[in-house]
């Protein structure tokens, strides 16, 4: 059984996941925004597979459509960061020069003030809309991975098969684009799904907060509702967007150690 | 040729590495003995499996690696069925191991003398800075007073590799393992090691073996040669008996190589 | 013969430490050597001696601090500041190529074989098809080709991966190639195997080698020309026939520390020559190996001695040597490794 590892139960999870958020249009069985006055706090039944939360908004289905939003937020945000640590930590790493270094301290400013407040209070300045929230947390993601990709970029330029390919005479464009980037392949896919955790977690917290698009369930606005919900015993208002979120993060950390894993050149 | 007293018999041994989700044999069935007193190199390529038993014996094997069949007699003792602890006894107290490269082995954060210190007191044995002297005199070491005050990256690499043999001997091992000691080295610093560990086994009773892909530094030094091939150990015989009329086919290629490559150097040096 | 590659006074200097506290590190400290067509010319020297960035600078991968290079009679600063035309500079790019220690680090991991291969054309934009690559294989004896196009390098042995480092650097047909320490990562029974390949090659195509090694027993097969280097700079330079009658210290103990396998070796004395090689930032006044020398003087610490000529195509940095010594050779050499041996 050489298909079942670790890394591919976990590429199944993600894919489990992916068609979660995708389909979650059908499997909802409620719209998860519809409050009802009078089904406030339901625990579990065959009506409500998680209850109700205090709107009477059903569990269930704000969780699945709260993994869409995750989903949304993570892939998005994510990407969009590693594109920008990569084209910078390639060019600060291989180039160096002005240009290069100065990205680089503008990094380091980044690194040094405390992310999550930022995000919040840019946020709250550019009003919670869910572009908004990918953006911003892509923004203040991209400094630490393009660290990463530098100084992997500055490793692999010392290896031989660069200086091979500028003896051959190859420009620069092409030792970076075809002999460095595939190299650091692997570091960024696993940087790409570190950092939709962590975008995950981000947008959950924000949610928590009262930072969330309104027409964008997040499972961090359930886990705010379960704050006060749990006082009067409304448990399951807590618990399954917490396993939810659980997952999410679980995932996609342990997709990206899984991935380094595999994906290192085998030299051996 | 006289029989030894056997300190280490090696039996059967047989270790194969899980790479990924295949099998692959390091070492097949691989028996030899080790008198007291006596120099063995095992010889080898790269994947011959030589390293590999070296790792067996001081018990240092990677976690991939299963010694699927044999046993490692020390003194009558069965080294792979010991418990971790009983293991890291007879490590250092009564087998040493020594590479290539010692700075890369000393802990370049503690003075050199406190690496002996905490040599001692992992074996619950009492410091006696007396002896550490005493040693790095008898290895050459220039001035030990100041080199026990000084950090591993301040020595030089020749002080290194003294003080690193130093350590070995300290606490007066009966088996001492040299694990590629002077591949990738340059050949002033090569000839200088192989007089090193000369000098070592003259002035001291030690058994040792030699791990080595140089078969210039096996003949210089060992009592007895092995020579591994794919894990399976194809030769076994004094030097002369290696160089001169090989058994194997193996090693006669082997033999011829080296003639071959050293013949410009043989007709001009002296 | 032509001279296809002149050094002159070439110098490196790197920097290390931090920002406040900058130490140079002179890697190569004026260095000048010819490297004529058709020869094999080695450089030997140890870990520290500077050779393999001279290696680099020379295969104009790296740029030197000071001094220039003559190559195919262009001057090599202009080739550093990109003061040529793109088909001169495309001429002295195709014609150096170098092939590296390690072939493991030397290939991408990333790429076939074919792609490895076929980089060269594609840079220098040439036409080519499946036989070229298949050619280039079968010249350095990976056979048969086809097997080999479609592996990575992981999936081949260290002697096939120097292989196809070789068929890379071929590829272009160049007139020079720099082989930086070729054979030291390799096991003895493939470094004797390379060293037919590379010998067998160079005559096929005409090539002319700079061979950069501190194997000095494995060099001696093939060489033709010599420089020793030792930290930086060069220390004795000439023909092959230096082996025969060094004159340098360094070059007579770097000879005598050779282990030759052999029935005796176990009964006969090793030598090394005593004390360490100075470490990369250390300063030594005057000549460089006056800590060990034998025949250390006053004039030794105080002043650096020049290379220059003592016999028919020989030169040499020491204080000690002249023309007269070849008269009282062996006299000259014995009390070198006498007075060695005593302090050993």
């Amino acid at each position: 059984m050489r298909w079942l590892n670790s890394l591919t139960i976990c590429v199944a999870l993600t894919l489990l996941l992916g068609i979660v958020g995708l389909l979650a249009d059908l499997i909802a069985p409620y719209d998860p925004l519809n409050t009802r006055m009078f089904r406030g706090l339901q625990p579990p039944s065959n009506v409500n597979l998680m209850g109700t939360d205090q709107l009477g908004r059903d569990v269930f289905s704000w969780v699945i459509y709260g993994i869409r939003t995750s989903l949304l937020v993570g892939l998005s945000s994510a990407t969009i960061a590693v594109a920008i640590a990569v084209l910078i930590g390639l060019l600060s790493g291989y180039r160096g020069g002005i240009i290069g270094n100065t990205l680089m301290r503008v990094a380091d400013v980044f690194l040094s003030i405390p992310r999550f407040m930022l995000i919040i209070v840019t946020v709250v300045l550019l009003s919670p809309r869910i572009s908004n929230i990918i953006l911003v947390i892509a923004i203040f993601s991209w400094p630490e991975a393009a660290r990463v990709v530098r100084s992997e970029v500055l490793s692999i330029k010392e290896r031989e098969y660069v200086m091979a390919a500028k003896a051959l005479g190859s420009r620069d464009l092409d030792i970076m684009v075809s002999e460095i980037l595939p190299n650091v392949i692997p570091t960024i896919l696993s940087l790409w799904t570190l950092i939709i955790a962590d975008a995950i977690l981000t947008e959950s917290a924000l949610g928590f907060l009262g930072l969330s698009d309104l027409n964008y369930p997040s499972l961090g606005v359930m886990l705010m509702m379960a704050k006060n919900a749990i006082f009067v015993g409304g448990w399951w208002v807590l618990l399954f967007p917490s396993i939810a979120l659980v997952i999410l993060i679980l995932v996609f950390n342990s997709l990206s150690d899984k991935l380094i894993e595999r994906l290192s050149p085998r030299l051996g | 040729m006289i029989r030894l007293k056997p300190l280490l018999e090696v039996r059967e041994l047989t270790v194969v590495y899980k790479v990924r989700d295949t099998m692959k044999y390091a070492v097949k069935n691989v028996s030899f003995t080790l008198g007291e007193d006596e120099v063995l190199a095992i010889v080898g390529e790269s994947g011959s499996g030589k390293s590999t038993i070296a790792l067996s014996i001081v018990g240092a094997l990677p976690e991939n690696a299963v010694v699927v069949r044999g046993r490692i007699l020390f003194k009558g003792v069965d080294l792979l069925r010991l418990r971790p602890s009983e293991r890291r006894d007879i490590n250092g107290k009564e087998i040493s191991i020594i590479y290539q490269d010692p700075i890369a082995h000393l802990n370049p954060l503690r003075k050199v003398r406190l690496i002996f210190k905490d040599l001692f007191e992992d074996h619950g044995v009492e410091f006696n800075i007396q002896k550490v002297l005493e040693l790095l005199r008898k290895l050459k070491v220039p001035d030990p007073q100041r080199v026990l005050e000084s950090y591993p990256f301040q020595l030089s690499g020749g002080m290194a590799q003294r003080v690193f043999i130093a350590l070995a001997l300290v606490l007066n091992p009966k088996l001492l393992i040299a694990d590629e000691p002077t591949s990738a080295l340059d050949l002033t610093i090569q000839a200088q090691v192989v007089r090193l560990l000369r000098e070592v086994r003259e002035s001291f009773r030690i058994s040792m073996i030699i791990i080595t892909h140089d078969i210039g530094v096996a003949t210089s030094i060992a009592d007895r040669i092995l020579v591994m091939c794919d894990g399976e150990l194809v030769e076994e015989g004094s030097p002369e008996e290696v160089l001169l009329r090989p058994k194997s086919k193996y090693t006669a290629n082997l033999v011829n190589s080296t003639k071959t490559l050293y013949e410009g150097v043989m007709s001009w040096v002296y | 013969m032509g001279v296809l590659i002149e050094v002159n006074n070439v110098r490196k200097v790197y920097y290390i430490g931090s920002l406040l506290n900058r130490r140079p590190v002179k890697a190569v400290d004026g260095v000048s050597l010819k490297v004529e067509e058709g020869r094999t010319h080695c450089i030997v020297g140890e870990s520290g001696s500077g050779k393999s960035t001279l290696a680099r600078i020379m295969a104009l991968i790296e740029e030197p601090t000071a001094g220039s290079l003559n190559v195919f009679g262009v001057d090599s600063t202009k080739y550093f500041r990109r003061d040529l035309r793109s088909d001169e500079r495309n001429f002295i790019r195709k014609n150096i190529q170098i092939v590296f220690q390690d072939p493991y680090s030397s290939l991408n991991p990333r790429k076939k074989v074919r792609d490895i291969l076929a980089k060269p054309f594609k840079i220098h934009k040439i036409s080519y098809n499946e036989d070229d690559l298949k050619k280039l294989l079968d010249d350095v004896g990976l056979e048969p080709p086809e097997d080999y196009l479609d592996k990575y390098p992981h999936q081949l042995s260290g002697g096939e991966r120097q292989r196809v480092a070789i068929a890379r650097a071929l590829a272009l047909l160049p007139k020079v190639i720099i082989l930086d320490e070729p054979t030291a990562a390799l096991d003895m029974s493939i470094k004797a195997q390379i060293l037919d390949l590379l010998v067998k090659l160079k005559k096929q195509y005409n090539l002319t080698y700079v061979l950069i090694s501190h194997e000095v027993p494995i060099l001696t097969n093939i060489c033709d020309d010599v420089t020793v280097m030792y930290y930086g700079k060069v220390v004795e330079s000439g023909d092959c026939r230096i082996f025969k009658t060094p004159l340098h210290p360094y070059t007579i103990g770097l000879l005598n520390s050779v282990l030759i396998p052999s029935p005796e070796s176990k009964t006969r004395n090793i030598f090394a020559i005593p004390g360490d090689p100075p470490s990369s930032t250390s300063v030594v006044s005057g000549c460089a190996f006056n800590p060990r020398c034998p025949l250390t003087s006053e004039i030794c610490v105080k002043h650096e001695p020049e290379l220059r000529d003592v016999g028919i195509n020989h030169k040499v940095a020491c204080h000690k040597c002249d023309q007269g010594v070849f008269e009282r050779y062996e006299e000259y050499r014995d009390s070198i490794m006498r007075i060695w041996k005593e302090m050993l």
